[in-house]
């Protein structure tokens, strides 16, 4: 009986410590849409994985420096991103797949206002500096 | 000293190896995967490839399991001519986890005698799996 217990106390434990890691993944997720927007660049240093790679939806793809160095100079500029929808596909304690709908407004050099509708695949990565963003990209729905 | 430099430039060309032959596999399986689902479209091939919880997003947003995404190539009707894979990049997160970038083009051929221009940026998440680089993610969007 009180092996029975145990056992059960530890499936409790494993399946809080998942929920765990899921809930700091969509915190670094709503995080790092925020940090775009407001253009945070410590939390975008923190949040971006060293080899990111951001592509969007008309193919162009950003790595980490062009991402903070694109905000700073107003190449582009996020009014708005917002999660319509987020499926978490696949996660464990190195790394996690999540595919999410977005709403992105905002503007840039070539293009004075967008609204897009977007479907993403987004790739993070657990390190010893949290959950990063390794890789992403986006489609017009 | 000069001893400790010689083992340190060792394991720096063993880690060098160990990510260029992983690159290497990662490359061929890229190249398999393109081939299979534009060309053979052998579901035997796309079932060695693919991890089971496998997502396979398309450029107009849709998205499919594993078990729908190789129904849908093996069974789809259309034919492609004038493939090129081209701009290929491997980043390596980890030494797990691997992301592949590339540009795809071709023209469909459609059933009812169709051909329309294919202009794709391909990203796919490749994720060593007891020791065999499994398929965990794709997404296409249309650069056209």
């Amino acid at each position: 009986m009180k092996y029975i217990f145990a056992i059960c106390l530890l499936f409790i434990s494993v399946i809080s410590l998942a929920q765990v890691d899921s809930v700091s993944l969509k915190q670094a997720m709503s995080d790092l849409d925020k940090a775009l927007v407001s253009k945070d660049e410590k939390a975008l240093v923190q949040l971006l994985h060293a080899d990111a790679s951001y592509g969007h939806s008309n193919g162009w793809v950003q790595n980490k420096t062009d991402i903070i160095e694109d905000l700073k100079s107003g190449k582009l500029i996020y009014d708005k991103i917002e999660n319509t929808s987020v499926t978490i596909v696949a996660i464990n304690n190195n790394w996690a797949t999540v595919r999410t709908n977005t709403n992105a407004t905002g503007r840039s050099t070539t293009i004075p206002t967008f609204e897009l509708k977007l479907h993403v695949l987004q790739v993070w990565l657990k390190t010893k500096n949290g959950w990063q963003l390794l890789a992403r990209q986006s489609t017009k729905l | 000293m000069k001893e400790l430099f010689v083992v340190v430039a060792m394991l720096n060309v063993f880690a060098a190896n160990a990510q260029s032959k992983g690159e290497k596999q990662i490359i061929a399986q890229t190249y398999l995967l393109s081939h299979t689902v534009f060309s053979t479209k052998d579901s035997l091939t796309l079932e060695s490839l693919f991890a089971k919880t496998a997502t396979y997003g398309h450029s107009h947003g849709n998205v499919q399991t594993r078990e729908q995404a190789i129904a849908g190539i093996s069974h789809n009707l259309s034919t492609y001519t004038d493939t090129s894979v081209s701009n290929i990049s491997v980043i390596f997160g980890d030494d797990d986890v691997s992301i592949v970038r590339y540009l795809f083009k071709a023209t469909e051929h459609t059933k009812d005698g169709k051909a329309v221009p294919l202009n794709l940026s391909i990203m796919l998440v490749w994720v060593k799996e007891k020791g065999k680089w499994k398929l965990f993610g794709r997404q296409a969007v249309s650069t056209q």
